[in-house]
């Protein structure tokens, strides 16, 4: 069985750390132009160099997202770009827009191409249509269903990516000008502001005026869709035959992509180990759940497009987990761990330490010592480095949480 | 003036009229059927298409149907059969959005022209040379870009070009019922017999909202109108000029499709008289259909991102 890349998203350079520490096998970022996420972080050209070379050491793949659908004005500088992330070592770029293709393809020759899923690809021939421009990689659209994807993977040479976590579009991607028309922002180009996750009320016309359409309770008409969420369908997944699992949420917390990413590299690991003894566990759906920020479904790939994937009652309530602290440092003598506090906590309070291959474990806080060497009660200055002790061994870029 | 108009039909009956009355200012009538067009003001059969064919033939108009559905694995045998009938009625041309369509043209042999419209993306020039270099007619233009972006797009052209120059804009579309969706949460039967809209009321805005078997798909608060503005377009660049045929009857559009017309003749005879005459273009518009707002879409609103 083919083992599919797990493509996990780079907000920014420690994200990317991040990803390739809790075992991502590529990550996806978006330099300061050209990509769809004008409100992310996004990487200068140093720091994608430098995170190239970090991927490398992990044996990580890097792309770089150049997905907008330029406008004249946005085609300027994208030559000298190009090759500047050929010469990072950049593996290839994720594009919508043929004026790209073709600068990247005469200019910078070695980056493979991915064509985005805003380009809205949902069959065989079209995808069969990008192979004849010499493309590498297709990415699918996120309205098909797993018989429509295995079509598409029995029926194309070309590397197929689908998506298997985040955020979804309600509409299909790149067919969508709600955020254009409604604040101006185009969605096409990174300013994609959400009005599909906005409030409006259904009403019809009678001799021209607007009548607002009853309704039996107080919750109005929205086009926001659940995220999806396809941890309990990793077989499934896995015999679709396609060669990558995308994760969304660039713009998502340090948090969310450690929990994300060590819940799904494990659960895939484990499926290809042994398909036959594979069952998914319990902890893995709790994990997920500590970074859910709204409610998620499988949507489309199940052919379910029915209100169950959409979101009418905002009435989630997601488990209450905070980010603590960055592990630094672990003396295995002394059994002391040396953290860096992102969120306050005191002694007696119950935290979670959690590190690669889904190593998790609860910990009482006995005492917290500062820089000085100070016994402290409460840990409360953002980026203090604190020690507590722990009793299992934890190591170099774990994570803490609380509750 | 190069630009001519591709106009829409509501039947073959509508097809002939518009073709007899206003050949001399038009290139194409787009015809479509609901299986793979998008939103189409009517289904037409095979049959009605080869009669609206054959008859724009006679007036050395072409005849090009729209099969700009996004297509699923599904369609694509069917749109295979489709496209071969299109041609042995005829057909000159298809507009389409999903590169299905010219992969099937190509790899069954199906001479047809055709039109890339995805409504959104066709952004700059580049486009034009990718339909150049494979064997695709021409785009149209996204409705997102600015007059200063479409022309220079034209200018810069390796295909044909074709800009919407009225109607509504398209803004969205999902796969899902929406309203059925939200008739299933509300337990309660929300579709309506009359149009529907989506009502934004901070913004104050309506927008029409369709549901079909295509999905949800919903559509700007505004008319696009160029009628007064028809100078600062480049007319030697760009070939076609749309005028969107959706939410109107069929008297509606004629009476637009005439007053473009007399537009674009006052134009093309003295460029100064249109201008002055420009502003009782629109108030003429305005009388047609009372109750449409109209605007000037993006032409003039530079987006941010």
């Amino acid at each position: 069985m083919k083992r599919p890349e797990l493509l996990a998203p780079a907000g920014n350079l420690e994200k990317l750390k991040v990803a390739c520490i809790y075992g991502a096998d590529a990550v996806f970022l978006g330099g300061q132009s050209y990509g769809l996420r004008s409100n992310s972080d996004n990487f200068t050209i140093e720091e994608i160099v430098e995170g190239v070379e970090f991927a490398k050491e992990y044996n990580v793949d890097v792309y770089v997202t150049t997905n907008i659908y330029a406008h004249s004005e946005n085609l300027v500088g994208f030559k000298d770009y190009v090759i500047a992330l050929e010469k990072a070592g950049v593996r290839g770029i994720i594009v919508s827009d043929p004026a790209y293709i073709e600068i990247a393809k005469e200019f910078a020759p070695k980056l493979e191409i991915h064509i985005s899923t805003q380009q809205s690809i949902t069959n065989k021939y079209a995808v069969n249509y990008y192979e004849k421009q010499g493309v590498d990689r297709v990415v699918l659209a996120r309205e098909l269903t797993f018989e429509e994807i295995k079509d598409v993977t029995d029926n194309c040479n070309t590397e197929v990516e689908v998506f298997i976590h985040g955020a979804v579009c309600s509409s299909y991607s790149g067919r969508c000008t709600l955020s254009n028309h409604m604040t101006l922002r185009d969605s096409n180009r990174g300013g994609c502001c959400q009005s599909c996750r906005w409030d409006y009320e259904l009403s019809t016309k009678k001799d021209g005026e607007l009548q607002k359409l009853e309704l039996n309770n107080d919750y109005n008409f929205t086009m926001s869709a659940k995220d999806m969420s396809m941890l309990h369908f990793i077989p499934e997944m896995c015999s679709l035959g396609v060669d990558s699992f995308k994760i969304e949420g660039r713009m998502k917390s340090f948090h969310y992509l450690a929990t994300v990413v060590n819940v799904y590299r494990t659960a895939i690991d484990s499926y290809l180990e042994n398909p036959e003894a594979y069952v998914v566990k319990p902890e893995w759906t709790e994990e997920l759940k500590k970074a859910e920020s709204r409610e998620t479904y499988e949507g489309a790939l199940v052919g379910d497009l029915s209100s169950k994937g959409q979101i009418f009652d905002d009435q989630y309530k997601p488990k209450k987990v905070e980010y603590a602290g960055y592990v630094l440092d672990y003396n295995p003598e002394t059994g002391y761990a040396l953290f860096e506090e992102r969120n306050h906590f005191n002694v007696g309070d119950e935290l979670e330490f959690f590190g690669p291959h889904s190593q998790v474990f609860r910990q009482v806080i006995t005492e917290i010592i500062d820089e000085e060497g100070n016994s402290i009660q409460r840990a409360n200055k953002p980026l203090m480095k604190v020690s507590v002790k722990v009793d299992q061994p934890v190591a170099k870029h774990w994570l803490v949480r609380k509750g | 003036m190069n630009s001519k108009l591709s106009l829409h039909a509501f039947s073959p009956i509508h097809a002939k009229s518009i073709i007899a009355n206003h050949s001399q200012m038009m290139d194409k009538i787009i015809v479509g059927s609901n299986q793979f067009g998008l939103r189409q003001v009517t289904d037409f059969s095979i049959d009605d298409i080869e009669v609206v064919a054959a008859f724009a033939h006679k007036f050395e108009i072409k005849c090009y149907v729209a099969v700009n559905k996004i297509m699923h694995n599904r369609d694509l045998e069917p749109l295979t059969e489709y496209l071969k009938a299109l041609k042995a009625v005829n057909v000159d041309g298809v507009i389409f959005s999903d590169l299905a369509v010219p992969q099937i043209l190509e790899i069954e042999s199906i001479a047809l022209e055709s039109i890339y419209s995805t409504e959104t993306t066709i952004t700059n020039s580049s486009f034009t040379h990718f339909a150049n270099v494979n064997d695709i007619t021409g785009v149209e233009t996204a409705k997102e870009i600015t007059l200063e972006e479409v022309n220079e797009l034209a200018a810069e052209k390796s295909s044909q070009v074709m800009v919407q120059i009225h109607g509504h804009l398209y803004m969205y579309q999902s796969i899902r019922n929406m309203v059925d969706n939200f008739s299933q949460f509300q337990d309660k039967n929300m579709n309506s017999d009359d149009a529907m809209y989506l009502y934004d009321s901070e913004r104050k805005r309506a927008y029409p909202l369709i549901q079909n078997e295509q999905g949800t798909h919903m559509l700007s608060s505004n008319n696009l109108a160029m009628i007064h503005k028809l100078n600062e377009l480049d007319l030697e660049n760009i070939d076609s000029l749309r005028i969107d045929p959706l939410l109107y009857t069929p008297t509606e559009y004629n009476q637009i499709v005439e007053l473009y017309i007399k537009a674009l003749t006052d134009l093309d005879a003295n460029k100064e008289e249109y201008i002055a005459k420009a502003r009782s273009y629109l108030k003429e518009l305005k009388i047609i259909k009372p109750e449409q707002k109209y605007g000037t879409g993006f032409f003039y609103k530079k987006t941010m991102f």
